[in-house]
């Protein structure tokens, strides 16, 4: 799978392929292809967002009440 | 004309005199010098013109040592503090005649009232004067300093009023550090005003060099005071560069000095105190300073953490807020993914489903050319008699247009080819 440039990229490249299944624009051969790409690139947004999760969340304290 | 001899004329004076004047006078005067000679004084009265200095009369005037004992233990009052040169005084004088020492004034009594109610006019006269003249409230007005560490000092330097400031600085509790700078001068007497001037006058000179000026003497008595009531001097006090403190050692009354004094006080340790309390007072403000000033850092320091605190929060919950709002659109999307597919499968499976009906309509059609009909019951193509029973109504479809039959008989198996 060729990387989208960001997660923008990756995002918009979905909203494309799933636009352009609804518009019948999509012929059948490219059908299984396309339809892979969309899954991979769902696969990949969610594993930046995780890695972004991991890398900012952790680092927050919670407060702490009897303070 | 008669002709004596001087000792003749002078026994006839004395017996003229004698004979005039039998009786003590009193008899106003000012004092022009005093001396006191083995408990004898010598007085040298005067009287001057209305206005001026010219002398309209003299006399000398002696007050004997018995006379001046008895005057004293009767008047309970000391003659020291009283015959001074300058001073107004009213004297009972036996006047005589002596043929070898010439005219005598005895002193037999002398009214202490007087010459006091001449100082306390005198006294009021040069105060309404430092009024007119605008000094008044010159040196009280001057700032004194926070810390007066610097003092100048005016004193007698065998006063034991000094000895006791010295000591009383010096033995605060505190260790506080003073410099101080005698600047020696006669504290009572004729000399006082002109040595004190000198010394405010040496002391304006350096003012730099000084926070304050403090004058001070032992105890004396009321009289004594009138020195520290005289014109001059309280005007060159008054003009003084620097703040006096005084403390001319005295319980009841003020003098002169004491009111334009930047701050008067009753005896030199009373001055040594206010200078003590003055740095304890300011030290104790700069404590409180400090620790305000430590109280507002924490606070504001907390103040701070707070701020940070609650940014902080924000970052992580908008932070997480956003995540979250990124998953549930990849979420929606993943969720579109499968049911847009299946929904692109099922268009191509309808598309599929319309050409192969397109595709039997066709063969259809050219069956029927041949002269082939397809018969229907109900909308259902019947391809067997089993399905039709005698009386049905069926619907033969032609190559051109359709009839509608009934059926007659049903036969089973003969057109099996």
């Amino acid at each position: 799978m060729s990387n989208p440039p960001s997660y923008e990229a990756a995002l918009q490249e979905l909203e494309t392929i799933l636009q352009d299944l609804q518009g019948e624009q999509t012929s059948i051969d490219e059908l299984t292809a396309r339809s892979e790409r969309a899954a991979e690139l769902i696969a990949y947004c969610r594993e930046k967002l995780r890695s972004t999760e991991a890398k900012l969340l952790p680092k927050v304290e919670k407060p702490d009440p009897s303070t | 004309m008669n002709e004596y001899t001087l000792f003749e004329l002078n026994e006839y004076i004395r017996r003229f005199v004698a004979l005039n004047l039998p009786q003590a006078v009193w008899v106003s005067a000012e004092l022009a010098s005093v001396s006191e000679r083995r408990g004898h004084w010598y007085l040298d009265i005067i009287e001057k013109a209305a206005a001026g200095e010219e002398l309209r009369a003299q006399a000398q005037a002696i007050l004997w040592e018995r006379t001046a004992r008895r005057w004293q233990r009767e008047n309970k009052l000391r003659l020291r503090e009283l015959l001074q040169g300058g001073r107004q005084v009213k004297l009972q004088v036996q006047i005589e005649f002596h043929e070898r020492y010439g005219l005598k004034f005895m002193v037999t009594d002398l009214d202490p009232h007087f010459t006091l109610g001449q100082l306390a006019l005198q006294r009021q006269a040069t105060i309404e004067h430092l009024h007119k003249s605008g000094v008044w409230d010159l040196n009280r007005n001057l700032p004194l300093a926070l810390a007066p560490q610097r003092l100048a000092i005016i004193s007698s330097p065998v006063a034991a009023g000094l000895q006791d400031f010295l000591d009383q600085l010096r033995s605060n509790p505190y260790g506080y550090h003073y410099d101080t700078t005698l600047f020696p001068a006669a504290m009572q007497g004729t000399q006082a005003s002109v040595e004190i001037r000198k010394q405010l006058r040496t002391i304006g000179r350096r003012a730099a060099d000084y926070d304050a000026i403090v004058i001070i003497r032992g105890g004396g008595a009321r009289t004594d005071l009138s020195d520290f009531d005289e014109r001059e001097l309280c005007t060159v006090a008054a003009k003084a560069p620097l703040p006096i403190l005084s403390g001319i050692g005295h319980q009841t009354d003020q003098s002169i000095l004491d009111m334009l004094a930047h701050t008067s006080l009753k005896t030199p340790t009373a001055v040594a105190d206010f200078l003590v309390n003055r740095l304890l007072t300011l030290e104790q403000h700069l404590l409180e300073k400090a620790q305000w000033n430590q109280q507002l850092t924490t606070q504001r320091l907390a103040q701070a953490r707070s701020k940070i605190d609650h940014c902080q929060q924000l970052l992580h919950h908008q932070t997480q807020q956003y995540l979250q709002q990124q998953y549930w659109q990849l979420d929606h999307l993943a969720g579109v993914l499968p049911q847009r597919t299946e929904q692109r499968l099922r268009q191509a499976q309808q598309q599929l489903d319309t050409l192969e009906k397109q595709h039997l309509l066709l063969r259809l059609e050219t069956s029927l050319n041949r002269g082939f009909s397809l018969t229907s019951k109900e909308g259902q193509i019947i391809t067997t008699a089993k399905d039709l029973t005698s009386g049905d109504t069926i619907s033969i479809r032609l190559a051109q247009g359709e009839a509608e039959a009934t059926v007659v008989q049903t036969s089973h198996g003969l057109s099996q080819p």
